[in-house]
């Protein structure tokens, strides 16, 4: 089921400090909607990134289905140090799931929703800052669907919010010993416009965790080891080019002419892009994409070692070259225009030598 | 001019100019992307394939040169990833970033063939084909470890 989320007229940082009502976040005024985002991205992202969530939407983050499968959106880009476990990890944690019936998977980009509260709400992961700056937000995110999960359960069950417990993915009315799984309540919940609030002091006490702290494997680990993992280079759409790219030999020197005759007979139909830094090419194939990227260098002869081939195009860098050919393009050396980054050579001593200097550009 | 060659035991035939390295056809054609693009030179790994049993390079292996051939990928190294490395890879949590380990376990596994009670300096030998950036060769050694013993 693809969750409807209107996201008209909110900011990351909006969204962030309302921790966040529901409302705000679902409902709102005309505009982009989470359906029309997955919509527009599906030939791109959909292949790689299954976002549907499966079963009824408890909040931005978590489904349940019927028979208990819990579907949590994972903010961070999993790179290997685990951020596609440790972030749902702790919403499943104060949401008191089930964690092995707990399914991950990759947010939209919707950077309203599921941005880092530690970079400024961009959804950007790096600097070992995920689970640092979502862990606040997340637990209380997890806290709310709880609460939702217990409010409905105790309407269904007539008794007050306050005598129900949880268990892992089951609510528990210890008095009169009557259970309602997870996946049960979801399936009559009425899900409130605005979140419901939950004091931080209402959070769990580290020494309450079932999940956190304790060794749990990593999610994605399953599907490396079966080649099932979904990297970019691994996205296919219909229709796409490859792009290669020949440097310049030197830098700060730019394509003076570009012959791309060879290129076109080698590779078949290549489109060739000037670039700032070197040339770029365009083909149907990645093969045929790098076979014309080298095609000007020498002719391809069938049964040369692509391996051989590959080498023969890093020529050894030209002192003061004015003009270098290489690759089927004419490079013009132009002056370097980047920042000097080491100082000019010449004898210094301690007595000359400021401990600090500044250095022009 | 079609190449009839077999991948995971199914017949296939490609139509790629000769020339086109056989991770292309894989990875492009066959969609079986479990395989990898390194550094295509044959230095780094990530493309090891199966063919007729041993370890390849699949970016240095021209279709010209598989007629006939039969090649096996991660994806068809056990219908349901059951190989004991597979199983090992899980228990020792080995991959980090993962874009290494299909590479790792084909070349692991093209050793466990020949050898399947290889010293800990023959693991090492053996996997010096194959790099990983983020530093997994202390887990890869110990889950090849675990596969011999538990194999």
């Amino acid at each position: 089921m693809t969750q409807h989320v209107t996201l008209a007229n909110l900011n990351a940082r909006a969204a962030r400090r309302s921790l966040l009502s529901r409302r705000q976040v679902m409902v709102g005024a005309a505009g982009l909607s989470f359906a029309v985002v997955l919509g527009v991205n599906r030939r791109a992202a959909g292949a790689v990134l299954g976002t549907e969530q499966a079963g009824k939407g408890l909040s931005p983050w978590v489904s349940i289905a019927g028979d208990g499968t819990i579907t949590i959106m994972s903010p961070a880009t999993e790179m290997g140090q685990g951020s596609m476990t440790s972030l749902p990890l702790i919403i499943a944690e104060e949401l008191d799931a089930d964690w092995s019936k707990v399914r991950v998977v990759p947010a939209p980009v919707i950077e309203a929703i599921y941005g880092n509260p530690g970079f400024g709400g961009m959804m950007y992961t790096a600097g070992s800052n995920a689970v640092t700056s979502y862990y606040r937000p997340l637990r209380m995110f997890g806290a709310q669907v709880r609460r939702v999960l217990i409010d409905n359960a105790a309407k269904k069950l007539g008794v007050p919010a306050e005598e129900l417990t949880t268990e892992p993915s089951v609510v528990v009315h210890a008095k009169s010993g009557r259970k309602l799984s997870y996946g049960d309540i979801a399936a009559f919940a009425e899900v409130p416009d605005k979140a419901p609030e939950v004091k931080p002091e209402a959070l769990k006490k580290p020494s309450e965790f079932r999940l956190i702290g304790k060794d749990v494997p990593r999610v994605d680990v399953s599907g490396k080891v079966n080649g099932s993992a979904r990297y970019a280079i691994d996205v296919q759409v219909p229709n796409m080019l490859y792009g290669a790219v020949l440097r310049a030999p030197v830098e700060g020197s730019v394509p003076d002419k570009i012959d791309d005759a060879k290129a076109k007979i080698i590779a078949g139909p290549v489109r060739i892009v000037r670039l700032p830094y070197g040339v770029g090419v365009l083909a149907d194939t990645p093969w045929a994409a790098f076979e014309a990227r080298r095609a000007g260098a020498e002719p391809a002869r069938p049964g040369v070692s692509t391996a051989k081939r590959a080498w023969s195009g890093l020529s050894p860098m030209p002192r003061t070259p004015p003009v270098v050919q290489r690759n089927g393009a004419r490079w013009a050396m132009r002056a370097v225009r980047c920042r000097r980054l080491l100082p000019p050579s010449r004898p210094s001593t301690a007595a000359t030598t400021p401990i600090t200097r500044k250095w022009s550009r | 001019m079609a190449i009839d060659f077999t991948v995971n035991g199914k017949a296939t035939s490609s139509e790629a100019p000769p020339t086109t390295p056989l991770l292309w056809v894989i990875r492009e054609d066959l969609k079986l992307t479990g395989t990898k693009f390194g550094c295509g030179t044959g230095l780094c790994g990530a493309c090891m394939v199966h063919i007729d049993g041993k370890r390849a390079f699949s970016c240095q292996t021209q279709m010209s040169e598989m007629v006939g051939k039969s090649v096996t990928t991660i994806e068809g190294l056990s219908p349901d990833s059951s190989h004991p490395l597979q199983k090992a890879w899980l228990a020792e949590q080995v991959p980090q970033c993962g874009y290494c380990q299909s590479g790792q376990i084909m070349s692991a596994a093209d050793l466990l063939k020949q050898n399947p009670k290889p010293t800990r300096n023959q693991i090492v030998e053996h996997m010096s084909t194959n790099i990983c950036r983020c530093g997994t060769y202390q887990r890869i050694v110990r889950a090849i470890e675990r596969a011999t013993r538990e194999a």
